[in-house]
């Protein structure tokens, strides 16, 4: 059956799950201007300046921006508690909390400079197409899902390159995304990015788009 | 009428209906992306001043159809970048043309094969 709003439901919960970077749980410090480490590297682990962190397992773990990055320290927008080494701990980096859900106004409008957001579109795409015959025949439908990671204007490539990365492995193509008894499925040619282009005013952008298909029975 | 005879009237009839698909998805291609289809879904270019609509062009070479724009806002419109309001017409239309690629081509052939 068509179900276009399942769809998106489902896509949705699919996007929420994208994991860009992580330190994995590890041995972390809080400083007053970020996190530190004694060994390995933020650097290698894809850390770039512009993503949105989210740290865990510390006493106080309040969602930040990276504005600097070295292999052993991360400086973040804000100033914060500082807390000695311990395990355990985590720093990751997901899709942006600051999201502007189709026609719903994010919670910050206009968005916060300096502060990652992402838009989401659902493109309901091309008429239905009866593809196999009979009762209860297929029909086809190609829908498209498409994010717009927007970023903080001056902070390089490194950091849209990472998120639009993730997504694009999220919905890599022939993903399987269970929706009632139909399964959507991302399609072969897809899925692709645009290129980083300047947005509203302080923010760059990045869209991401995967094409989808999905059979379901007609239920006339 | 001998077998060779067939054979030939066979490649030319062949031939022939091979260079009006061309022509057919190529033509079929650029009205999606431009003016919307109705079998792809694409809504088209949105018409103010008309320079995005007039700047699409089509080059058909040998072996390739290049459709393209020069505009330096065909990505945002494309893209949707700024979520922004459309008189007529709207974004996406490549992408639902792109997507929607092999119902272009079945139409047509459709249409010429019967």
């Amino acid at each position: 059956m068509i179900d276009h709003r399942s769809y998106q439901v489902a896509l949705r919960a699919k996007a929420l799950t994208l994991s860009v970077v992580t330190t994995g749980s590890i041995s972390l410090s809080a400083t007053a201007t970020g996190y530190a480490r004694a060994s390995g590297s933020f650097l290698a682990d894809g850390f770039a300046r512009g993503m949105e962190l989210t740290p865990s397992g510390f006493a106080s773990n309040p969602v930040d921006v990276i504005t600097d990055v070295s292999a052993l320290s991360i400086t973040t927008k804000n100033a914060r508690t500082v807390e000695g080494a311990a395990g355990s701990r985590t720093l990751a980096v997901g899709l942006p909390s600051a999201r502007a859900w189709e026609n719903k106004k994010p919670v910050q409008d206009p968005p916060i400079a300096g502060i990652p957001f992402v838009r989401e579109q659902y493109i309901p795409g091309p008429p239905a197409l009866q593809v196999t015959l009979g009762q209860f025949g297929d029909l086809e439908l190609l829908p498209q899902y498409a994010l717009h990671i927007h970023v903080p204007a001056d902070c390089g490539f490194e950091a849209p390159s990472a998120y639009a990365d993730a997504v694009m492995r999220l919905f890599t193509p022939r993903t399987a995304i269970p929706v009632g008894s139909d399964v959507l499925r991302v399609s072969d040619r897809g899925p692709f990015r645009g290129t980083l282009t300047q947005s509203s005013p302080g923010f760059a952008v990045v869209p991401i788009t995967a094409p989808l298909w999905i059979r379901t029975p007609n239920s006339i | 009428m001998g077998f060779a005879q067939s054979l030939s009237g066979f490649s030319a009839k062949f031939k022939a209906n091979l260079a009006a698909t061309r022509e057919g998805v190529d033509a079929e291609t650029f009205r999606s992306i431009v003016e919307g289809s109705e079998i792809t879904g694409a809504p088209g270019q949105p018409v103010k001043t008309r320079k995005l609509h007039d700047s699409w062009t089509q080059d058909v070479a040998d072996t390739e159809t290049v459709t393209s724009s020069d505009s330096p806002y065909a990505t945002a419109v494309e893209e949707n970048l700024n979520n922004a309001v459309y008189e007529n017409h709207g974004p996406h239309s490549v992408k639902q043309t792109v997507v929607a690629f092999p119902r272009i081509v079945e139409d047509v052939v459709r249409g010429i094969v019967g």
